[in-house]
């Protein structure tokens, strides 16, 4: 099968990792009509294959904290940093406490669920261009 | 099940050629993110399940699905097939389309659309997909009016 999915440079690819479906299909949806290729996993272990794959390039990953499997988000969120630490990543959970301890592994801290889309938009995009600003100034 | 579901209308008064959505259920990540990014591709709105549990939470949720693509083996309570049955009684106006890497003998409802053995070539599923939509445009002979 022939895939265009990485053939882009131009378009950011946005990994969703969310177990359940529906937030899954809403924020994926949203974010395919701001303009991102997306690539959706429903644990950490579809991500891990999608982010072990050389050919494929993902700027940054939306990942829920909560979810079944063998990794979590925070999980996830650590074995991105060893493995994979020019990817941004952005959690989010609803879980008080899983947000609090999430705030050590990515950046602006964890988004609390329920998130507004334009929220996980705005945040992408302040990733994406503070990434390009230190590849600049590096 | 199917009483929730606010949609049982000719999906051909909304599916206009490209715009039609596929609910594309698949375990396998790479296959569903590939054949998905495919049909995407082609104009189509996509939604994926990766079991048929997700595919009924999206069915039941009144999202407007025209096409199910569906692979036979999957984890979860129930498979390809049993998802298709359901599908085929509760919301008897959605496309059915079958996938799997083996050739099982099992016995298929006989309104599923299709079946696409594994690997299938994505462009065929397109042009399947586009005939069925095509074939349910064109008026009967009764249906012409004569000048």
């Amino acid at each position: 099968m022939n895939t265009d999915l990485t053939s882009s440079t131009v378009q950011e690819t946005i990994l969703v990792v969310e177990d359940e479906v529906l937030i899954r299909m809403v924020i994926s949806e949203y974010l395919r009509g701001c303009g991102y290729k997306v690539i959706e996993a429903t644990n950490s272990d579809e991500a891990i294959i999608v982010l072990q794959d050389p050919e494929i390039t993902i700027d940054v990953v939306f990942s829920d904290i909560e979810m079944p499997g063998s990794m979590d988000g925070f999980a996830l969120s650590k074995w991105i940093r060893a493995n994979r630490a020019d990817i941004e990543v952005i959690l989010a959970g609803s879980v008080p406490r899983a947000v609090s301890a999430a705030a050590d592994l990515c950046d602006e801290g964890p988004l609390p669920k329920p998130y507004e889309p334009q929220v996980v938009v705005d945040r992408i995009r302040r990733l994406i261009a503070a990434r390009a600003s230190r590849r600049k100034t590096s | 099940m199917g009483s929730a579901h606010p949609h049982h209308s000719d999906p051909l008064d909304e599916a206009d050629n490209g715009s039609a959505t596929i609910l594309v259920v698949e375990d396998d990540v790479f296959q569903r993110m590939t054949v998905a990014a495919e049909l995407r591709k082609q104009g189509y709105n996509v939604v994926e399940a990766a079991n048929a549990d997700e595919a009924l939470s999206i069915l039941q949720s009144g999202t407007r699905i025209h096409v199910v693509f569906t692979d036979i083996a999957m984890p979860g309570s129930l498979d390809g097939v049993g998802l298709a049955r359901i599908v085929c009684s509760a919301f008897p106006s959605v496309q059915v389309i079958l996938t799997s890497g083996h050739l099982a003998g099992t016995e298929l409802d006989d309104r599923i659309s299709g079946f696409f053995p594994k690997p299938y070539d994505v462009q065929k599923l397109v042009a399947h997909i586009k005939s069925h939509f095509d074939s349910r445009r064109t008026p009967s002979p009764s249906a012409v009016v004569k000048s």
